[in-house]
């Protein structure tokens, strides 16, 4: 059998391929979308588009993620409410300690308490008394004591308890005599 | 997604008890939480911030959820504390780094183009741009009539606007970016 030599030249051009229905009419305005900006744009003909993206699985781990922020932050109910009466009881309360706390340390600052010199030795006072020149009439002014009552030789006398005889021995009967 | 259907009443109510406290708030997340995250998103774009705003968002409404008194529909409520996340956001933004509005406008713009995170048309991404161009205010409007398909009346309870100002609002920023795609270059 003879074979058909194959022409080129002599084959009809025929387009084999098919392209859906009004295709090429609507293919300008799809182009013109994405590439380009008609005169008559209109944003209504523009079709709704999201263009942002999220990592994978990222809405199925966000519920987590919140709940173990708001789990740490679980409200705890105080076992005590707040109350306006408690409130300005706590103030007064607050206020008397205050006061009282104020005076009593300013009256313990003022004298030296007993327990203060309780640690010092009889022997350091005396010292410190000669010292500073302290005789009994100036200590007797400076103390409430000396203030309310008022104490006559004699009685100072009767307070040192020395005995007669000692005080003639003490004395310069010769002075004496001159000024009697 | 939720199998069990719950109506805001009933949220509440579970939210009050303690035994159903989490179980009430896990509904509320997963309800609301794609909602709020790509509310969020379009506006602050990046979205790493878009996660940390959605997650700041969440955890207000469970702090403040016990104070809701239901005067408005719970999402329009969550919605709402979003929209100041976002606006709080973008406002220290711009006084954190001084920059003035524009510099703002082209940190955006760059994040656009940069991150890979984001995919889509050209023309797509010139709408995300113009969109910029346009003050937060007015951007969240049009993204919650424009996407969202939110009534007027809906947008107008979570910005405290009144629907004559939003209408107005939205049309002017559909012209401006209608006008500015116009302008730009391919």
């Amino acid at each position: 059998m003879k074979k058909e030599k194959f022409d080129l030249e002599n084959l009809p051009k025929q387009n084999i391929f098919k392209v859906p229905e009004n295709y090429f009419e609507n293919l300008t305005n799809r182009i013109e979308a994405k590439t380009s900006i008609p005169n008559n744009f209109n944003l209504e003909n523009l079709p709704k588009e999201n263009i942002f993206k999220v990592p994978e699985s990222y809405f199925e781990n966000l519920t987590s993620r919140i709940e173990a922020h708001t789990s740490a932050k679980t409200k705890i109910v105080p076992l005590v409410t707040w109350s306006k009466k408690r409130t300005w009881v706590s103030i007064a309360a607050c206020s008397a300690m205050a006061i009282l706390g104020y005076f009593t340390l300013m009256s313990e600052q003022d004298s030296l308490s007993n327990e203060a010199l309780a640690g010092v030795q009889n022997k350091e006072i005396v010292n410190y008394l000669i010292q500073e020149d302290f005789n009994q009439n100036d200590f007797a002014e400076q103390t409430d004591f000396g203030k309310n009552l008022k104490i006559n030789d004699s009685d100072l006398i009767d307070n040192l308890k020395v005995s007669d005889k000692d005080i003639l021995q003490s004395v310069d009967l010769e002075s004496v005599e001159e000024e009697i | 997604m939720n199998d069990i259907k719950l109506t805001d009443s009933e949220i509440l109510v579970k939210f009050a008890v303690p035994e159903t406290r989490n179980f009430a708030f896990n509904y509320l997340v997963k309800t609301y939480q794609q909602k709020v995250y790509w509310h969020i998103r379009k506006m602050v774009i990046d979205h790493d911030d878009a996660d940390d705003l959605t997650q700041d968002t969440f955890i207000k409404v469970w702090n403040a959820l016990d104070n809701f008194k239901g005067d408005s529909q719970l999402f329009t409520w969550v919605y709402r504390i979003a929209t100041n996340e976002c606006l709080n956001h973008l406002a220290k933004k711009k006084k954190r780094f001084f920059l003035p509005i524009n510099d703002i406008t082209e940190e955006l713009s760059n994040k656009l183009e940069d991150s890979d995170m984001i995919s889509g048309d050209e023309i797509q991404l010139k709408l995300q741009k113009a969109l910029l161009t346009l003050p937060d205010k007015q951007r969240l409007v049009f993204n919650m009539k424009y996407y969202d398909e939110m009534k007027y009346e809906e947008i107008a309870d979570i910005t405290g606007t009144s629907v004559g100002a939003l209408k107005a609002s939205y049309h002017l920023a559909v012209k401006k970016v209608e006008e500015h795609l116009k302008k730009s270059e391919f």
